[in-house]
């Protein structure tokens, strides 16, 4: 094997720190991981990629002891072991950063990084000792924070440098991140891989897992896709090009389709139809301050249109797009309605305006996981459905299937929990709810976040439909790409307008150089 | 990898078999239904009988009827709340409240129909105080409702004055405690009650509003669902059912007292609990926790008709309170996956390697074959 030849020869001759041997894991219906095979070995970089539904977040938990396998061997250092609990794979070495941090968020930054074993001096905890070890611990990092500060204060990229200090500290082997950079500005991203350099150069390994391609391709050394709970390819990344592996995470059947709105030429754009720039803008909000972030923040969306509001993440999009639904207060500034001002209070108002919001996050602000798709859908619509408060079972059931098929979701089962679909139906059956609901606005708050490339193209194909049938939207993204799809594009840095560009007229540079 | 990819498959997702998945949702909906309160039911009718030959008889099961009645209608109220992930621990004290508010008021010779419309107004009024402790002030249902306990009990004792006070209206009596065809008014009671919150929860926007309150709340206030009046109903409903528990009681013991219906509120969480509400919010639904009532109902009868003192007795009660909830929370199937995985892994290492399950730390698992 050529590949080999590529790592030092001090890294064959040691056993790898985890070794995965044809594991499997069946969930009643699905397959998802299916005889994979995985080395990760001490200083390199393992890229994980695959869409939603691969098998990354099952690796993952088998991997950290919140999952068992129903077959295939783990082995640590070439010994076979079980990890039937995080404690297991801790004691093995195995330390993984989730999305979700696990740091407990009222605590200190040096408490956090010291919670199982405070350094001690007579039975008592010696605070100077642990702060000075906890800033040199961060510091070595490549950070530079105050160890006293509570952690919930501190932004993202900082709360997962603790994290990471945490696992360095109990002497971590292998890393594992779980899309350590959904929720990064960028700057944070080149720190955090400074930060995993550093650990590699220290002979831990890194298991990297990613939606974005990019940033696999900059971090890692070997990349391993997945694709039905199957391992399609593992190859150090010198001899795959981004195209390759585009093309093993989607399988070749999607590849005409996609790669088509990549680099070539022309820029696509959601809307196919045509804004009536004219007419009375549909939604307006000028001088809009919300009293913490948004400052004087305007937006106008003219029928027809797609409107997107780009920035990044924290930029203030989600609190924009709370007060343009009402569910959150605005201090200052007016909003109209087809250019009548509208007394913005809550949801209710807004949505009898004909708005509805797609959040950001739709398990816990769009559905209602545990029930099944019929009554989600028919949530903000029930009054169509109902005559004098009482629900008409046939009615709701046609209204869920006109639903399903107008956007294609998969399964087509009317009984099946909102919590059983994957993310891309998930999105669906939100968007769903408001096309249920007649809206004519959409929001949409990060529509896009969290599904694979696939999906992605539904949703945009969705927000295209709904546009040439009349509806207007705003997109409000910290995804670039997406916001350059858009008729008009807004740039919100820091809660303040920070320019204002046409589809056809739009500098990419201009653009990137406003978002801070 | 040489799988060939299905043209309708979306790649996000493994399509289940759907023979299987029918076989199994089905069995999931039996499940999480009507079906293991049924089956728990069953079983203890049928441990009733073997265990006591006067336990058929209609005498007894018309007396476990009487005796659920009061507990259920409360069940109904608290299952109301719970699903919105709340609690109302006030209702003991609250039906209390309703029993002297409607003796004081019969013996001042207040027409009946006006006294039970006032005790249940108070009762409904103190509800929806429990409601806009928790909609308004944010206080926790759990303090704000314990508070109010306090309160109404106050209040009761102060409305009683120096002794209970018997209640001689013959009319009132007959209305809350008679028969009608030979069936007790109270049973009808508590059936009536009990299919008319069913039919609310099931067919009603108010029912599927408060289902979507507790299962997401803020979903629901993003779809544009009136949650805070719908909050305040559910909490005014519960006190509303706890002054007709009180009716009934007081027509029952043919008093007003402010002690009387001490502990119910904690008999109507274990009966909506064991009937499959979770606390969690928005699952169950009234007829299994009247139910659940029951079940509990049933196995003190058993105990009692077996001369069990009261003191094992609750021990035995509390037992299987933790069972019933262990079970319907998820218990029964988490039991039997691992049944199903001990079983698979004996299967398969039985040829080559005995299990060495034994070794705590690193116990290798054999590959398959």
């Amino acid at each position: 094997m050529p590949t080999e030849s590529t790592v030092s020869a001090n890294a064959i001759a040691a056993q790898p720190p985890v070794q995965l041997r044809s594991i499997g894991r069946v969930f009643p219906g699905v397959r998802a991981l299916d005889g994979v095979d995985l080395q990760l070995r001490a200083g390199e970089c393992h890229g994980l990629l695959g869409q939603n539904g691969a098998g990354k977040s099952t690796l993952v938990k088998i991997l950290s002891g919140a999952d068992e396998p129903d077959c295939g061997v783990i082995e640590v250092d070439g010994v076979a072991v079980r990890l039937s609990n995080p404690a297991d794979a801790h004691a093995a070495g195995i330390y993984t950063i989730f999305q979700e941090l696990s740091l407990v968020a009222s605590l200190t930054v040096a408490e956090n990084i010291y919670l199982s074993d405070l350094p001690r001096q007579r039975g008592l905890v010696s605070w100077g000792r642990m702060r000075r070890q906890a800033s040199e611990a961060l510091r070595s990092l490549g950070f530079q924070i105050d160890a006293d500060r509570r952690v919930g204060t501190l932004p993202v990229a900082e709360q997962q440098a603790v994290e990471i200090a945490k696992a360095v500290h109990h002497r971590v082997r292998v890393l594992l991140l779980d899309e350590p950079t959904a929720t990064l500005p960028r700057p944070d991203v080149s720190k955090l891989f400074d930060t995993l350099r550093r650990l590699k150069a220290s002979g831990v390994a890194v298991l990297y897992i990613s939606h974005r391609m990019d940033e696999v391709f900059e971090i890692c050394d070997r990349l391993t896709v997945l694709r039905d709970g199957r391992r399609v390819t593992t190859r150090p990344i010198s001899e795959l090009s981004e195209d390759d592996a585009v093309r093993a995470m989607v399988g070749d059947r999607l590849m005409t389709g996609l790669v088509g709105q990549h680099g070539s030429g022309r820029r696509r754009r959601i809307n196919t139809g045509a804004a009536r720039q004219d007419s009375e803008p549909i939604l307006e909000a000028r001088n809009l301050s919300d009293g913490e972030l948004l400052e004087g923040v305007s937006v106008r969306i003219a029928p027809g249109e797609a409107v997107a509001v780009a920035g990044l993440v924290g930029s203030g999009q989600s609190q924009l797009a709370a007060c343009l639904f009402g569910s959150r207060p605005h201090t200052s500034g007016e909003i109209l309605v087809d250019g009548q001002p509208l007394d913005l209070r809550s949801p209710q108002d807004a949505i009898r305006a004909g708005i509805g919001l797609v959040p950001e996050d739709r398990k816990t602000q769009g559905l209602v996981l545990d029930m099944t798709l019929t009554p989600n859908i028919s949530m903000a619509s029930m009054g169509r459905v109902a005559r004098a408060g009482l629900l008409s079972g046939r009615r709701e059931q046609r209204l869920a299937e006109t639903m399903i098929d107008r956007l294609g979701v998969y399964p087509r089962r009317t009984d099946m929990k909102a919590a059983n679909f994957s993310g891309g139906n998930q999105q669906k059956l939100v968007f769903a709810k408001w096309l249920a609901a007649r809206a004519r606005l959409l929001l949409f708050s990060e529509p896009t976040r969290g599904v694979d490339v696939a999906a992605k193209e539904g949703i945009y194909d969705a927000i295209g439909e709904f546009l040439r049938e009349g509806g207007s939207a705003l997109i409000l993204s910290s995804e670039i790409d997406e916001a350059l799809m858009c008729d008009r594009i807004y740039v919100l840095a820091r809660g303040r307008n920070a320019g204002e560009f046409n589809h056809d007229a739009v500098d990419p540079d201009q653009l990137l150089a406003r978002l801070r | 990898m040489s799988v060939t990819e299905q043209p309708q498959t979306q790649p996000d997702m493994t399509p289940p078999t759907p023979g299987w998945h029918h076989a199994r949702s089905a069995a999931i909906r039996l499940v999480s239904g009507y079906g293991y309160v049924i089956l728990g039911m069953a079983a203890t009718v049928i441990i009733g009988t073997l265990l006591s030959p006067y336990f058929l008889t209609s005498n007894n099961l018309r007396n476990i009827l009487l005796t659920a009645s009061i507990v259920s209608v409360l069940a109904v109220g608290q299952f109301l709340v719970i699903v919105t992930r709340g609690i109302d621990l006030s209702v003991g004290a609250v039906a209390a409240m309703s029993t002297v508010i409607a003796a004081a008021l019969l013996r001042e010779g207040m027409p009946w129909g006006l006294v039970a419309i006032i005790a249940l107004a108070s009762c409904t009024v103190v509800g929806l105080a429990n409601g806009l402790s928790w909609v308004y002030a944010g206080i926790t249902p759990f303090i704000a409702t314990l508070g109010m306990l306090s309160i109404v009990q106050g209040l009761a004792y102060i409305i009683q004055g120096p002794a209970l006070i018997m209640i001689t209206n013959q009319d009132f009596l007959n209305f809350f405690n008679g028969k009608v065809l030979g069936v007790q008014n109270q049973v009808i009671f508590f059936i009536a009650v009990t299919l008319l919150f069913a039919f609310i929860m099931r067919f009603t926007t108010f029912g599927r509003q408060l289902y979507a309150i507790g299962g997401n709340p803020e979903a629901a206030r993003l779809s544009g669902l009136p949650v805070r009046r719908n909050l305040l109903a559910a909490y005014s409903l519960s006190g509303l059912l706890a002054g007709l528990a009180g009716l009934m009681l007081a027509a029952q013991l043919t008093q007003g007292s402010s002690i009387l219906g001490a502990g119910y509120e904690l008999d109507a969480i274990a009966a909506a609990v064991v009937g499959g509400a979770s606390l969690y919010g928005g699952t169950g639904n009234p007829i299994t926790a009247v139910l659940g009532g029951l079940l509990i109902g049933i196995i003190s009868n058993i105990m009692n008709l077996r001369n069990i003192a009261a003191q094992p007795q609750l021990i035995i009660q509390g037992a299987l309170i933790l069972i019933a909830v262990y079970l319907t929370s998820g218990g029964a199937s988490r039991l039997g996956r691992y049944v199903r995985t001990q079983i698979a892994r004996r299967r398969r290492s039985t040829p080559p390697t005995p299990p060495s399950e034994d070794d705590s730390s690193i116990a290798a698992r054999q590959p398959t074959a």
